[in-house]
């Protein structure tokens, strides 16, 4: 997904979503970069400084600067919540958790290269096993009812489900089985160095949309996620807030 | 010089020199694959040089082909590779040494020429991960002889009568090597030779330590890119004395002289990484790409070994070797081909820092306070399980020193195709900027 | 993300030329794979109708609609059918069948049907797994492979990122190929490592020059094809030297129609794709249903 952010003295005036299609991703970038000025009756001139952060930063051609995706982080973090001291940003490619020391960056995790717990596979199993993400997202707690499938490894859980499903287990349970894997996933990733603090930690990225794996997370993690109403937006935001200085 | 360089610098004038005598390496290996020895493969168990006392017999090591055939031909390597996991040797298993069998099992090497194949293998097995399958391949293929000696592992404190049962078990099975090659393939193990070389041994060298401590002065004389590039030249080539010459010597002249003058690896020198054991694959090239933000790579585990098992005295502000354990007999009472093996078994286990009671704990955190370092950066394979484990441990050791580190999952030795480099290139952008660096060149 | 280019088109097929009603023998074979499913009927032996679908979730539904689907228009029911076997993943979920019969073999008989004799090894290149086949005699096997459970998701990869990169799933393979060179694969481990891999493609990386759209599309697809290698290569036998097959080899399942796919295995295998009579998806129910 492609996040724009525009922002004037500290507020956000304009922003906009959309997929980014990596093929031919520079075309979406700039089509989407104009949807958001016009939706704020923008002229491209009158914007003083474009930043880019994200794993396609370099695909923003007319970017003036390249934020690092770790201080986007901090910068939004810290927009949202004063006292924020860990940020959590969980994408569709990525988690990353950022841990702030006053105003410097203390310690960063990145996911290890396999997807597992990524929005990526989330959004690829749940769709294959015929649910939107809304609908996921809807999940309670116990949807599982003790149905299991690998949280290692999207691929084998994706495997694990068909042989459920295989096996006559109600279609509910193996999602709910493949949503508990993700938040397993997600857990450990939090826990790889430092765990984030319980009441400050910033929660950012696609991901904390989804209540079903946010709910599972905060019990699993025992974390009390500070989610801003903006959260997917929290790297747009913090690469503006980098770019203005 | 650019205003953002702030020493002055100049290539290593050695460097002619060291690459001549490298040309020697593939030379040996041409040489050994033409005469009518015998091949061993591997035949690193440190302590007896099998080549120098079996007169009928040649090395040639894996790793070093491996390294080779991944540097030079990407193709080549991955149809090797390909070769061997076909007859179900896994990517669990070292990149050095899937290339290198995989061009056994293929039959030719790079230039077409045939293989050597090997008459016998030695491994030195270690414990923790894929090395306990080194020696399998060139057995799989037809069943020549293959001795794992044993390398075991101890994580409690120091027991010296422990030590002592576990150094018994590898005299005994030294000793069983050497009677089995004699039988098996008729020759003789030279004990003459072998005992009268450790009575006129002289003081092991302490070039590599003498390197280390120049490397600890800012700015540091070489960097570890150029370090590395050294190390192996002298596990490679085992040239001989007339060849070598005073290489090392003349080696370590250059870099006081330049330590003296303040003469740089790196000029725009302003921050100090260290790595770990091994080297990752690909270290050039980040090592290079790091310069641009003026970050040198100082301290490996790796390349400093040549040094030994070495520690960071606070006081004199030096490195020092430590000596783990004195052989139990006086050089004088060796007689026999038991005593001699006995004598020169003074290390009970494998490779110390796994397991040694100082090494483990200490070693890594030494280095980073005597090479001043603000970070490290920890390579994470798939293949080396067992160094993977230490280098997690050794993050948290260093973060806990307030050294910055960064891990990131690297290639196998030898396999290009397993780093994900865009994905590393922005680990370390990230690395650097969120320790307040740009780019300065 | 919007999953319209990773769809690969469903399709069916009815023969004109054969009057069913006149048949003494209809078979029917129902091959429910991971991510496909294929019905195929004969009459007397002979290909009368087939159909391609996705899967789904409900295996026992794709079945039903699968053989729905073959019959068409051509008049015939289900309940004409004198036989219906079943066979793949879901083969148990498969309502009505006489028979529940092993991928293998059913492909074995099959990829004969499709390829005729000339071809000896047939490789089945499916959604999560690879299968190699040695036939001997007409259609008899002599060894099979698979791939490892870690080998997973081939076919299912490509589906996933034809979605990532908006490519739709019948253009990614001849754009691949549409490269002066092809570039060294990305990681070979696991798609996982793969896929996001090929999107950081995109980014600058050490070298100079860097990989345009169809190069990261060729990259990509080479890494997958890479994957199958190790599997087909442990049927061929093994002596020292370069894996050396036939010539000729059948290519079967989804990835048969990925010119991206086959034609670099054909490339790094020394080999060439035999040609099926009919689509190289349907060797699994064909089989089954000769197996009536």
């Amino acid at each position: 997904m492609i996040k724009v952010a525009v922002m004037r003295d500290g507020q956000v005036v304009a922003k906009a979503a959309g997929e980014a299609g990596c093929i031919g991703r520079e075309e979406n970038i700039n089509k989407l970069y104009k949807e958001a000025l016009d939706a704020a009756g923008l002229q491209e001139s009158e914007i003083e400084k474009v930043a880019a952060t994200g794993i396609g930063k370099f695909s923003v051609k007319f970017a003036a600067d390249y934020i690092t995706d770790a201080i986007a982080e901090a910068k939004a973090a810290r927009f949202f919540f004063q006292g924020a001291t860990d940020v959590v940003d969980i994408g569709a490619d990525k988690t990353h958790v950022v841990s702030l020391d006053g105003d410097k960056i203390k310690e960063t995790v990145l996911n290890q290269k396999c997807m597992a717990g990524l929005g990526l596979a989330l959004d690829v199993i749940s769709h294959r096993l015929g649910y939107t993400l809304d609908e996921i997202s809807q999940f309670k707690a116990d949807a599982a009812q003790g149905t299991i499938v690998n949280d290692g490894c999207p691929v084998f859980a994706e495997l694990d489900s068909f042989e459920e499903l295989n096996q006559g287990t109600p279609k509910e349970q193996v999602m709910g089985a493949v949503i508990q894997s993700v938040v397993v996933r997600l857990n450990s990733i939090l826990r790889e160095k430092e765990m984030p603090a319980k009441d400050t930690t910033v929660l950012l990225g696609g991901v904390s949309r989804n209540k079903a794996v946010v709910e599972g997370l905060k019990a699993r993690s025992g974390l009390n996620f500070l989610i801003p109403e903006d959260a997917v937006y929290g790297g747009a935001i913090g690469c503006a807030l980098a770019a203005a200085g | 010089m650019s205003t953002n360089q702030l020493w002055e610098t100049k290539p290593l004038e050695i460097w002619d020199r060291a690459k001549a005598l490298r040309a020697y390496w593939q030379q040996s290996i041409d040489d050994s694959a033409a005469d009518t020895k015998l091949l061993l493969a591997h035949g690193n168990t440190g302590d007896v040089s099998w080549r120098d006392y079996f007169s009928n017999l040649n090395i040639i090591e894996d790793n070093p082909v491996g390294a080779m055939m991944a540097s030079t031909s990407d193709e080549f390597s991955r149809k090797s590779r390909l070769a061997s996991e076909v007859r179900g040797w896994g990517r669990e298993i070292c990149g050095y040494v899937q290339n290198c069998w995989g061009a056994q099992f293929l039959g030719y090497q790079q230039d077409g020429s045939v293989f050597p194949y090997r008459d016998l293998s030695v491994p030195f097995t270690d414990p923790c991960d894929q090395h306990t399958k080194r020696g399998q391949q060139c057995m799989d293929l037809s069943p020549i002889p293959r001795w794992g000696g044993d390398w075991p592992i101890y994580l409690g404190e120091d027991d010296p009568a422990r030590d002592k049962e576990l150094i018994e078990t590898r005299v005994w099975c030294t000793l069983k090597i050497i009677a089995d090659i004699e039988r098996i393939f008729d020759t003789e193990f030279d004990d003459a030779s072998f005992i009268n070389d450790i009575k006129t041994e002289r003081e092991r060298s302490d070039h590599g330590i003498r390197i280390m401590n120049l490397m600890t002065k800012t700015p540091s004389p070489l960097s570890q890119k150029d370090l590395y590039s050294f190390y192996t030249l002298g596990g490679l080539t085992r040239l001989p004395p007339e060849i070598l010459g005073d290489f090392w010597q003349a080696l370590i002249d250059e870099i006081q002289w330049r330590a003296d003058h303040q003469i740089a690896a790196v000029g725009n020198e302003r921050y100090r990484y260290m790595e770990a054991h091994p080297s990752p694959w690909h270290f050039l090239k980040y090592m290079r790409y790091l310069e641009h933000y003026g970050a040198v790579c100082i301290g490996s585990q790796y390349s400093q070994m040549m040094a030994g098992s070495v520690s960071w005295n606070k006081e004199t502000k030096e490195f020092e070797r430590r000596v783990i354990r004195k052989p139990e007999k006086d050089v004088e009472n060796v007689k026999t081909r038991e005593d001699a093996v006995r004598y020169v078994l003074t290390e009970a286990r494998g490779h110390r820092f796994k397991d040694d009671e100082y090494f483990r704990k200490n070693e890594i955190t030494d280095f980073a306070e005597g090479f001043g370092v603000q970070g490290a950066i920890l390579a994470l394979w798939r293949g080396g399980v067992g160094c993977t484990l230490t280098r997690k441990e050794q993050g948290l050791r260093l973060s806990k020193m307030g050294v910055r580190v960064l891990h990131y999952e690297g290639s196998q030795p030898g396999d290009r195709t397993d780093l994900d480099e865009k994905r590393f290139l922005d680990q370390i952008d990230e690395w650097m900027e969120c320790q307040g660096l740009q780019k300065i060149s | 993300m919007k999953y319209e280019y990773g769809l690969w088109p469903e399709s069916n097929w009815q023969s004109g030329g054969i009057d069913w009603r006149k048949a003494k023998k209809i078979s029917a074979g129902v091959d429910v794979g991971t991510t496909s499913t294929q019905a195929a009927v004969l009459c007397d032996g002979e290909l009368f109708a087939w159909s391609n679908i996705r899967s789904g979730i409900d295996f026992g539904y794709a079945a039903k609609a699968a053989l729905e689907q073959a019959l068409g228009a051509s008049g015939m029911k289900a309940g004409d059918i004198h036989q219906i076997a079943a066979t793949g993943f879901g083969r148990k979920n498969v309502e009505g069948a006489a028979q529940r019969l092993d991928d293998i073999q059913c492909h074995g008989k099959g990829a004969r049907y499709l390829f005729g004799k000339e071809v000896k090894t047939v490789v089945d290149l499916g959604g999560q797994t690879v299968k190699t086949i040695r036939l001997y005699s007409w259609d008899r096997v002599a060894d099979f492979k698979l791939s490892d459970k870690c080998a997973a998701g081939f076919g299912r990869s490509i589906e996933v990122m034809c979605n990532v990169f908006h490519v739709p799933i019948t253009e990614i393979g001849s754009k691949s190929l549409d490269v002066e060179k092809d570039p060294e694969p990305s990681s070979t481990t696991c798609y996982n490592f793969a896929n996001p891999e090929a999107v950081g493609l995109l980014r600058p990386g050490y070298r100079e020059k860097d990989f345009n759209d169809n190069e990261i599309l060729a990259s990509y697809l080479f890494t997958i094809a890479w994957r199958a290698l190790s599997t087909i290569g442990k049927i061929a036998p093994l002596d020292i030297g370069d894996i050396k097959l036939e010539e000729k080899v059948g290519f079967t399942g989804g990835l048969a129609k990925n010119p991206g796919i086959t034609k670099r295995i054909e490339r790094e295998l020394d080999i060439t794709a035999a040609t099926p009579k009919y689509d190289p998806m349907l060797a699994g129910a064909i089989g089954a249903a000769l197996l009536q």
